[in-house]
């Protein structure tokens, strides 16, 4: 009885291990989560009257920002996240989304109007290059444009807010 | 003793019939037909259009420029890659340095293209003149990627080449692709 007992416990033990390791396939059909893809816009102005170094810290409080509210963004496969001086049909930024495979695209620009330090301006766009929604914020007191970003980012962030979860900024969870 | 033995002999049992069953009792292996392969022969021309505007008032050395192909790579027949894929080139010569003054000239590279998991390299230098009189705007494609000076005996002010200016540019090297399959996966063409 014993050995009968061993001998079973033998095969169940074989049984699971050979089916431990395996995932069951994706049902067909099934949804993965997508994201949205970067561009990051720096405008002929600031490019004459800013420094790169401003857009660098403008580009890492963006992408703080993206991160804290756990924003999926996907990468381009060549080029990481894109970071242009150069202006681009929307059609063209919804080709490389779809390239990508995010489902919708996010345009970042970062200017230096006349009379402000920085102006940050956030963009959605779908993959038929039609505007979802766009926010900005900017900032011109001060004697210099020291605390700019960080004053314009804390102006900026409740608008985008608004549209977590939503085409243009898809959340995980 | 004897049931340990029993249970010795299942142990073993069980660490040898294993991994057998994980190779040849659950997994069938399958060595995969060999996919023909199309030759894109070198100095094949290839069209392709500006996906972005280009311009010595903000481009410099290194930035990278995005194009998309004009027309479909076709070898005897089979479709290749199709219009809209994706090209890349990169700025020449541009813009020094910040600040407000514009670059002398304008020039940028063909990189490469994508046909289906390949990138296909590319060669032409794209050359974009500004004339101070008038503000014409020449894009002309250097062939064969030999560099050419194109002497800008007027100062230039803005060269700007704009978004769907259609340019040529040439396969650098001989390269083989896998024959795209019809399916699902095959690219559409995009306007």
């Amino acid at each position: 009885m014993f050995r009968f007992l061993v001998l079973a416990g033998s095969i169940v033990v074989i049984l699971s291990l050979t089916t431990f390791g395996q995932q069951a396939p994706p049902a067909p059909g099934a949804s993965y989560l997508s994201g949205v893809y970067l561009i990051y816009y720096r405008t002929p102005m600031h490019v004459k009257v800013s420094k790169p170094e401003v857009f660098d810290d403008a580009i890492a409080a963006v992408n703080q920002y993206l991160t804290t509210k756990k924003v999926v963004v996907v990468a381009d496969p060549e080029r990481g996240v894109i970071r242009t001086q150069d202006t681009m049909s929307p059609q063209n930024m919804a080709n490389l989304a779809r390239d990508a495979t995010a489902d919708s695209v996010l345009l970042v620009s970062v200017d230096r109007p006349v009379a402000s330090w920085i102006k940050l301006t956030i963009g959605a766009y779908d993959l038929s290059g039609n505007k979802l929604w766009e926010e900005s914020a900017s900032y011109g007191g001060g004697m210099n444009g020291k605390s700019a970003i960080d004053t314009t980012m804390q102006k900026l962030e409740p608008k985008p807010d608004a549209h977590l979860a939503k085409p243009g900024l898809p959340v995980k969870g | 003793m004897r049931s340990f033995r029993v249970a010795l002999v299942s142990l073993i049992a069980l660490t040898t019939i294993h991994p057998l069953l994980g190779q040849s009792g659950q997994t069938i292996i399958v060595q995969p037909a060999p996919v023909p392969e199309v030759l894109l022969a070198q100095n094949t021309p290839v069209g392709v259009k500006l996906a972005q505007n280009v311009s010595n008032k903000t481009d410099t050395v290194g930035n990278k420029i995005e194009l998309v192909l004009d027309q479909d790579i076709t070898v005897n027949g089979v479709v290749l890659a199709h219009k809209g894929a994706r090209a890349l080139g990169r700025i020449t010569a541009g813009k020094k340095d910040e600040g407000w003054q514009v670059g002398k000239s304008l020039k940028f590279e063909l990189l490469d293209f994508k046909a289906g998991p390949v990138r296909v390299p590319l060669t032409g230098e794209i050359v974009g003149e500004g004339h101070h009189n008038t503000g014409a705007v020449v894009a002309a494609t250097v062939l064969l990627g030999v560099p050419g000076l194109v002497a800008a005996l007027n100062a230039p002010k803005n060269i700007v080449i704009p978004e769907g200016t259609p340019l040529m540019g040439y396969v650098a090297e001989d390269t083989k692709i896998p024959a795209p399959t019809e399916g699902p996966q095959a690219a559409v063409a995009r306007p």
